[in-house]
């Protein structure tokens, strides 16, 4: 009853954080951060540094809040900043390269993997991945965003964001095979 | 397929989960909105400083402009008025400037916070000064009224057809003693003239005096000045009638001769 209520109170908590209502821009905090801090984590493998990358996100939440005009849903408006700030954050820490090797696949058992994989086991297999694949399979696979939209965002043109998607694929097939390969024995 | 499944798989998986932030997170944001609002405000207030300032500058300059020095004004105006006799006689003579100037005096009495009914008897004795200077006026007129009858009447001794030598003689005194009269009353007419403007103009630069030193009048000074200018009436009134005098011997000259 709680959530629904605060869900309903959504526009007048806006409102409110707009005239720098302290009382409302902490609800809204406290209803959105631990989703957002979710989604930083998908780029950002150090959990610190994810929730420095979310308070810079909520803090350009807050500064630009007048800018939302309720075209959209206000989680979907807080999520795209969510990433831009994560994108930011790992390309002020190192420089994001984006690796065109060749990965080699022993085994071709892609078609038919099947495995039950708990939430933290994908995320290792997600921080496994070079930055460049990871961030392009993220926000692909994850966050639904297309090619011309991942390659607008991360400066990169069309060919690069499309072979930098199959070739995180690849890896990703690779590790869980090798998952399920230690998991259930050799065949 | 695989990978797509495998794909939808993790996105239902991960956006399922959600992670706590610290403690902490939401002080040092808190600290971060807090600081942003310090430095919005600063810009605001200077912003009000300025225009709370210009509008200071402006209204300043509104009053400063609109001040008036009216202390004094209408004193002022009344010397400046009470110095016009001082330019030229011949105005005085003819214009009622000195009228109205000795009311701006009384005026000027006035704002000194004088006593009315002293005021109306003023009034009463200036007004007093102003029918002498208005009989000194008919008597110019008359003056040359009387020239033009003192023509006339030497034509008609001059037509008169000369009966005796005598007669002739007599009209010849006459005529000197008319012209005499009429010199006399002239230059008297005059000299009374200037006499009367120079008490005037005495009048009026003692008057002119005690309104600059904002001293207050003596009534009395007035009472005394107005004596004067009564005496001075009491002299055109004998002239006056010595003007009668001599008009009523002409005529019972001339009715005589006839």
């Amino acid at each position: 009853m709680k959530v629904i209520q605060l869900y309903k109170n959504e526009p007048r908590l806006i409102k409110r954080a707009i005239k720098n209502n302290r009382e409302a821009q902490h609800m809204l905090y406290e209803l959105h951060a631990p989703k957002m801090l979710s989604i930083c984590r998908y780029y950002i493998k150090d959990v610190q540094y994810a929730e420095e990358a979310m308070l810079n996100g909520f803090f350009k939440v807050f500064s630009n809040l007048k800018n939302f005009k309720g075209e959209g849903s206000f989680e979907g408006w807080i999520r795209r900043i969510m990433v831009r700030e994560s994108i930011s954050f790992l390309r002020k820490q190192k420089k994001v390269e984006f690796a065109v090797e060749e990965v080699e696949i022993h085994n071709d058992h892609t078609n038919n993997i099947q495995t039950e994989i708990e939430v933290d086991q994908i995320q290792q297999l997600i921080d496994a991945l070079p930055e460049g694949y990871r961030m392009v399979f993220v926000m692909y696979a994850i966050e639904g965003y297309k090619h011309q939209e991942i390659a607008e965002m991360l400066n990169i043109s069309l060919g690069t964001s499309k072979s930098q998607l199959f070739k995180a694929r690849k890896m990703l097939q690779q590790k869980i095979n090798d998952l399920n390969t230690s998991s259930y024995g050799t065949n | 397929m695989a990978p797509i499944k495998f794909e939808e798989d993790m996105r239902e998986k991960l956006e399922k989960r959600t992670i706590e932030p610290s403690s902490n997170a939401w002080g040092k944001l808190s600290q971060q909105l807090e600081a942003e609002n310090k430095k919005q405000n600063r810009k605001g207030y200077w912003w009000l400083g300025a225009a709370a300032s210009v509008i200071g500058v402006l209204f300043v300059m509104n009053a400063y402009f609109n001040s008036d020095a009216t202390n004094g004004t209408s004193t002022v105006v009344n010397v400046e008025d009470v110095a016009k006799p001082e330019e030229s006689k011949e105005e005085l003579k003819n214009n009622k400037v000195e009228k109205e100037s000795l009311v701006k005096i009384e005026i000027a009495i006035d704002l000194e916070d004088k006593n009315e009914q002293e005021k109306i008897e003023v009034k009463a004795e200036e007004a007093q000064y102003l029918a002498k200077v208005n009989t000194v006026e008919e008597g110019r007129k008359r003056n040359k009224t009387t020239k033009d009858e003192q023509n006339k009447i030497e034509e008609d001794v001059v037509s008169n057809e000369p009966d005796a030598n005598d007669e002739i003689q007599k009209n010849n005194k006459i005529e000197t003693v008319l012209m005499e009269v009429a010199e006399n009353t002239n230059a008297v007419t005059d000299s009374d003239i200037d006499a009367l403007l120079k008490q005037a103009e005495q009048s009026m630069a003692t008057k002119e005096s005690r309104v600059a030193n904002k001293e207050k009048l003596d009534y009395n000074d007035l009472l005394n000045e107005v004596e004067d200018d009564l005496e001075e009436s009491f002299r055109d009134k004998l002239l006056k009638t010595v003007k009668d005098g001599y008009h009523s011997v002409k005529s019972y000259v001339a009715e005589r001769n006839d």
